[in-house]
């Protein structure tokens, strides 16, 4: 469950990415956030994972309070939620195999059962003959699934996604949308946040839109509209 | 709560140094340069320290004693001087042994031997030998020489012939101790400085990985621990490297080093295999050390929590 309470995010005087924020999100919701560029999708997605903190109102994710989260709970909170952003966001000089396995390492996972996991993961995204592959070596659509089954890696309650097909081609991001959908319906809650037309009128699920740092619309089965 | 898994940073640490070999070189490279400076200021200053003491010991200041002087009152003399501060050690020169010493020094001068002759007896005085375990306690020694009471047993103290001399000797001996010692802070720091900054060029080249490992929920300590085991392994192979051509090296040079100071028995060699034990821990000490700090230093710039 996450609740934005009346949030706020006020970056210079002049300039407020978000302002007055309300949104209760259940469990096992897949929700679209659209918007323009600039319209505060990536800093309220931000706010959930700590990388930015609101500069008023209240942010609960799981039970943590984001707003009020001190420094050394943060590792805590990110090992909760998984994270798949734009530019992929993989270790360069770590293997698929690795970059999965390393979520699962900061956690203290035993090896045995990173062993076990991480191929299975791997199968999962359908790159169980990329293992080895480091990230260059991959297409953005196989990268962006190595980051998927990363973030699948701590078993999240929540998956937020940043722009996940910003650099792919169509099919690609298809792909990428297929999987973040059959992780939903095995019960996990789904952030995306996009400004792809295509993708959240074919998802039909629930749309909040923004602009200008304002919720302007919130549907349960929405289109994409501006 | 799991306790910070070392065996994993270790692993991550080591296929990481293997994996950016040349990076990894580098930085090691150096640490040896930085290392082999040290050693080299370590050896200078050992050298120097001797030197100076070698000069020290050839300074002394001889009393001479009044000719009806009895033994025994020379050796109350004697055991008086050396209760008095800093004095290292006192020898006596009987007039016999005095005598000797000069024939043997003038043996090939016929006219010496044969004016000693003429005059029959021992013209010379018998005197203490007085060193000093510093030059400038000199000084005090020959204010207390002056006291009444030795004023009908010593005829002369050589100090009035040499207090220039060594005066200025002594502000030689403080101004070397205290210049070596601020160019061997000063070079060390450079050193240090050095390595520090290639340790964090290394890094730079990471920063965007640091951040992703603080992205997916790693805590600071599990981010460094890697960062840090690379930096001890750099600074570990540095220090083999350095001892591996210390000794060879100093083992060539120590002769050569030796010839400068002809009459000085100390070689540099012989102190740093009697001193093996220390020589290692320095060295693997300091490289270990500035390894370890540099790297905890670097990755702390990139964690922003």
């Amino acid at each position: 469950m996450i609740i934005f309470q009346n949030v706020g995010k006020v970056y210079t005087k002049n300039s407020s990415a978000l302002e007055d924020i309300n949104l209760e999100i259940q469990t096992g919701e897949f929700v679209s956030i659209v918007g323009q560029s600039g319209a505060g999708k990536s800093t309220l997605l931000r706010l959930l994972f700590a990388e930015e903190f609101p500069t008023s109102g209240s942010v609960v994710i799981d039970g943590w309070d984001v707003s009020s989260i001190r420094p050394w709970q943060i590792p805590h909170l990110r090992r909760q939620i998984g994270v798949v952003f734009q530019d992929f966001k993989l270790i360069t000089d770590k293997t698929a195999f690795e970059n999965v396995a390393f979520a699962m390492e900061v956690t203290g996972e035993e090896s045995q059962e990173i062993k076990r996991t991480v191929p299975q993961l791997l199968k999962l995204v359908n790159l169980s003959d990329k293992a080895n592959n480091y990230p260059w070596q991959m297409s953005g659509g196989e990268q962006q699934r190595v980051a998927l089954a990363r973030a699948l890696a701590f078993k999240p309650q929540i998956i937020l996604a940043d722009e996940p097909t910003g650099n792919l081609d169509a099919l690609h991001a298809w792909d990428i949308i297929q999987l973040l959908l059959k992780i939903n319906k095995l019960g996990t809650t789904i952030l995306l946040a996009t400004h792809d037309e295509a993708i959240v009128n074919a998802v039909k699920k629930r749309v909040v839109t923004l602009d200008k740092g304002h919720v302007v619309r919130d549907q349960k089965t929405g289109k994409y509209a501006l | 709560m799991r306790i910070f898994p070392l065996g994993r940073a270790i692993y991550s640490g080591v296929v990481h140094f293997w994996r950016n070999i040349w990076i990894s070189l580098a930085a090691t490279g150096v640490m040896i340069l930085t290392l082999a400076m040290m050693s080299v200021l370590l050896l200078v200053t050992i050298l120097g320290q001797n030197i100076i003491k070698g000069i020290e010991s050839k300074v002394d200041i001889t009393v001479f004693m009044a000719d009806d002087a009895q033994e025994a009152a020379v050796m109350a003399v004697k055991t008086d001087i050396e209760g008095f501060k800093n004095v290292e050690d006192v020898t006596y020169v009987s007039k016999d042994q005095a005598l000797s010493a000069f024939r043997e020094k003038h043996k090939d001068n016929p006219r010496i031997s044969q004016a000693l002759e003429e005059i029959g007896n021992n013209p010379l005085q018998s005197a203490l030998v007085v060193r000093a375990n510093n030059t400038d306690a000199y000084d005090s020694i020959n204010e207390s020489l002056k006291s009444p009471k030795y004023e009908r047993l010593i005829a002369r103290v050589t100090y009035d012939d040499n207090s220039e001399i060594i005066t200025r000797l002594s502000t030689v001996m403080k101004t070397t101790r205290r210049v070596g010692l601020g160019i061997t802070v000063a070079l060390g720091i450079i050193a240090v400085l050095v390595t520090f900054n290639t340790i964090r060029l290394a890094i730079y080249g990471y920063h965007r990985e640091i951040e992703i490992m603080t992205l997916v929920g790693a805590s600071p300590w599990f981010v460094k621990g890697p960062f840090v085991i690379e930096g001890i392994l750099a600074g570990g192979i540095a220090s083999i490297v350095t001892l591996v051509f210390f000794y060879p090296l100093l083992y060539i040079m120590s002769p050569k080093v030796g010839a400068f100071f002809v009459d000085n028995q100390f070689s540099i060699y012989n102190w740093a295999v009697n001193n093996l034990l220390l020589v290692i821990f320095l060295i693997c000490g300091t490289g270990i050390l500035i390894g370890a700090i540099s790297s905890v230093i670097a990755v702390q710039r990139y964690l922003k929590e």
